[in-house]
């Protein structure tokens, strides 16, 4: 974007447009230009791709409608996900204020720059979402008149995404209408959370929706009125009829209803309440008359005496807690991990009792390897001298805690919330014996993945593009596919064994007593060899200027 | 006693901080002065271990610290030159967590963190973010973190900074009772008129370089001025500060 640097007005929206780029969530401490290419180009990435795989298929009927939903899918969750994303950037903020509130700009300048700029931001994603599906949609759709093929695509497509960012942004629009500031800032964050998830699941369950839609239209099922991603496959069939249903036909007309509805609210409530919010942002809140409540007194008391007794272990326990509960960033992550987990749980729990049996340990391997990456992205780095400062005891209690922090309140509520699911569907021993199983095979699976994780969580900075992907990926769906497949097969033989079901718990018991004396060998290792205590880690390694072949080491 | 000897750090080839050696005794406050970017800070990174030096060290009562960083550490408080908090922590929560990282019995991390936050008057504003503190709140936060375990040595890096007067002078009679203490203490500023306030001893630095070292009274006899101040403007300050405020004037009409 160029704005003109004499024009204010133009100043103020590239200003806005470019803050877009700036959000925590969306780029902790990146370039914003780069950010703006980099997303541009893997937003257009799922577009090309199933552009390329179905062009040859020559569809119709039912089978053009489920790749009409997939790229529909793809438009509507990949706008979700950006207003998300961008959720506290919808509005300016405090910063924002700050800055321009004290120079000679009218506040309506400030509100048409930014809804010109959210305008141009949304108007530019949707375009790039649907370049290469829209404009090679007419090979793929086998119908004539390729103008029209392109223009009802498009429409449809556009109408989709326009629908998911309008109902977003007016979600957010009605909550800072309804609620008091400390209201709103405490749903907000929790709404913002809770749409990370349901995007990331709808996106994973993209496939699973898409082949459900033939049964659910033909059964006039009432669901299918429930899901807007169907409604605006009934608005595409209105438009370019592929399979004449009249079920999606009336659909149809609730994507158009909803469409208005969305944007609708969205006008009403982010026009007149830009000036409310503005005076919320320059406000100071007040600061909470008490801490926490009795009952987490209580639970922290209990914790600090029984799990984490040692002040190290008790400081980083506190740190990971506090720090997932307040960071946006890490939230979302999660909350990524958390979409992925509950898409997994969905398709899992229509299959077969070995699903079942699967599901707990795909569920703990999603969460320990989630949590594992989250603990690797900083929050706000520059703070951790205090930890650098503090260093003052043997790193051993630091990395103590993050594995009691992951047992306790990871890996234990997780197989708290699958308990009663699991006493409804298997009798209570073998229930007992399932989660006993997965509990301590989530144990060592946290020790193998946090092995070589010398750092207290979030303080350790991290470089981008280090990692690789290709091989993570591989690593991952393999150990994934190993970990919940053949140790299902393996729970399975050992439930009807008793003998070798002890032996199991004594091995597992045994594998993580080796880790982790491995892991302090290690450490005492790498102290003796430096001739001072091995430090934790509060850098990530750069690549060396010139990498040798090591083969004088 | 905490002696800093010949430290010198480079950056990019070049010498930020160059060959500096002074010493602070304990029982005593000694000032660190220098203008902006003259190496003040980077020779305190360097004593609290968050930067590794060049060539030189840093000895604690003659030994190299770097022999025993952790007993060192368990030694120092350090206010930082910023105030780098984590934001998403409550003033509370965040001294609980430094009480915590410094071994602290639970018990006494709570009851310390009270008593600090109340005789710094941040009791009501306890369980707020600290993003929502002033700057002030901030600074006094950071001071409390830096007391609550009782250190022998204390490094502070601008520590007036953004406080008001009562609180800057509280700051003052404090020094003064640790100093009596015999705790030793290296105070870092570019406010002349504090130092000379809470000072016995002075080492100025300008451009990586030391170009004095020793108490006020005999530097003041020495140059033969009144003032830190004058002492300062003779020692580093090299421009004429009334022409440069006639060519900020030019600039602003032209």
């Amino acid at each position: 974007m160029s704005g003109d640097p004499d024009r204010p007005f133009a100043l103020l929206v590239r200003h806005f447009f470019g803050r877009f780029f700036d959000t925590e969530s969306l780029s902790p401490q990146g370039d914003p230009h780069v950010n703006v290419n980099q997303a541009l180009g893997i937003l257009a990435a799922p577009g090309a791709f199933f552009v390329i795989v179905c062009r040859p298929l020559g569809l119709w009927g039912w089978s053009l409608e489920v790749v009409r939903y997939l790229f529909l899918s793809i438009s509507m969750i990949v706008m979700g996900l950006i207003m998300v994303l961008e959720w506290d950037a919808l509005f300016p903020d405090r910063r924002d204020y700050q800055i321009l509130t004290p120079l000679p700009l009218r506040l309506s300048s400030l509100f048409f720059a930014k809804t010109i700029a959210l305008g141009l931001f949304l108007v530019i994603f949707l375009i790039d979402v649907n370049f290469f599906g829209a404009f090679f949609w007419p090979g793929i759709d086998q119908g004539r008149h390729l103008f029209n093929l392109f223009m009802s695509h498009l429409t449809a497509m556009l109408a989709g995404g326009l629908f998911t960012a309008l109902s977003i942004g007016a979600l957010q629009g009605v909550l800072i209408t309804l609620l008091p500031g400390k209201a709103y800032r405490r749903t907000s964050a929790t709404i913002q959370t809770v749409l990370m998830t349901l995007l990331v699941m709808l996106l994973f369950l993209t496939p699973l929706l898409a082949s459900a839609m033939q049964s659910l239209a033909e059964s006039a099922n009432s669901l299918i009125y429930y899901y807007p991603g169907y409604w605006f496959i009934g608005l595409y069939e209105r438009m370019r009829p592929a399979t004449h249903d009249p079920v999606l036909l009336r659909l149809g007309t609730l994507a158009l209803r909803g469409l208005w509805i969305a944007a609708v609210l969205f006008i009403g409530t982010y026009l007149p309440f830009y000036r409310r919010h503005a005076r919320k942002m320059l406000e100071t809140p007040e600061p909470s008359a008490s801490g926490a409540s009795r009952l987490g007194s209580w639970a922290g008391d209990v914790i600090e005496r029984t799990l984490v007794p040692r002040p190290i272990e008790s400081a980083v326990f506190h740190f990971i807690g506090q720090t997932i509960r307040r960071s946006i960033k890490h939230r979302l992550f999660l909350a990524t991990y958390g979409g992925f987990g509950v898409a997994l749980a969905l398709m899992t729990s229509r299959s077969d009792h070995d699903g079942l049996l699967r599901l707990s340990l795909m569920l703990s391997f999603v969460l320990i390897s989630g949590l594992r990456a989250a603990f690797n992205f900083p929050s706000e780095l520059r703070a951790n001298w205090a930890f650098q400062i503090t260093e003052t005891t043997d790193i051993d209690e630091y990395l103590t805690a993050t594995r009691k922090w992951i047992a306790a309140c990871a890996i234990l509520p997780l197989f708290g919330l699958l308990a009663p699911a699991e006493l409804i569907f298997f009798p209570w021993r073998a229930a007992l014996f399932h989660l006993a199983f997965g509990a301590v095979l989530s144990l060592l699976l946290m020790e193998l993945l946090f092995l070589d994780f010398r750092k207290v969580p979030f303080t350790c900075s991290r470089l981008p593009g280090k990692v690789n992907l290709v091989g993570l990926s591989v690593a991952y769906i393999l150990g994934f596919t190993l970990y919940s497949s053949y140790l299902a097969d393996l729970e399975s033989w050992l439930i009807h064994v008793p003998a070798a079901a002890a032996i199991y718990f004594v091995a597992v018991g045994a594998a993580c007593w080796l880790l982790n004396h491995w892991r302090r060998g290690s450490i005492k290792t790498a102290a003796e060899a430096f001739s001072s205590p091995a430090g934790l880690r509060y850098d990530d390694p750069d690549d060396p200027v010139v990498r040798t072949l090591g083969l004088t080491q | 006693m905490l002696e800093v000897q010949h430290l010198t750090k480079y950056y990019l080839n070049t010498p930020v901080v160059n060959d500096v050696s002074f010493v602070v005794k304990p029982g005593e406050i000694t000032g660190y002065l220098g203008p902006n970017g003259s190496g003040k800070s980077t020779t305190v990174k360097i004593i609290t271990g968050l930067l590794e030096a060049t060539t030189g060290k840093v000895l604690l009562d003659g030994r190299d610290v770097r022999e025993d960083p952790i007993g060192f550490r368990r030694r120092l408080g350090y206010v930082p030159e910023e105030a780098i908090l984590y934001s998403y922590l409550t003033g509370l929560e965040y001294l609980q967590l430094i009480g915590r990282l410094r071994g602290l019995p639970r018990a006494e991390v709570n009851r310390k963190a009270n008593q600090l936050l109340d005789c710094f008057s941040l009791q009501s504003s306890r369980h707020a973010m600290i993003s929502t503190y002033s700057k002030g709140m901030k600074q006094r936060v950071l001071i409390s973190a830096a007391l609550l375990h009782d250190p022998d040595i204390l490094v502070l890096d601008e520590p007036l900074s953004g406080i008001d007067v009562t609180s800057a002078q509280l700051f003052r009679y404090l020094l003064n009772q640790l100093a009596g203490q015999g705790k030793t203490i290296l105070y870092i500023s570019h406010v002349l008129e504090a130092v000379e306030k809470v000072c016995e001893q002075v080492v100025i630095i300008y451009k990586g370089r030391i170009m004095a070292s020793d108490s006020v009274e005999r530097l003041r006899d020495l140059m033969n001025v009144p003032s830190l101040e004058g002492i300062f403007s003779q020692l580093v300050e090299e421009r004429d500060l009334e022409a440069v405020a006639r060519d900020i004037v030019s600039a602003i009409h032209s």
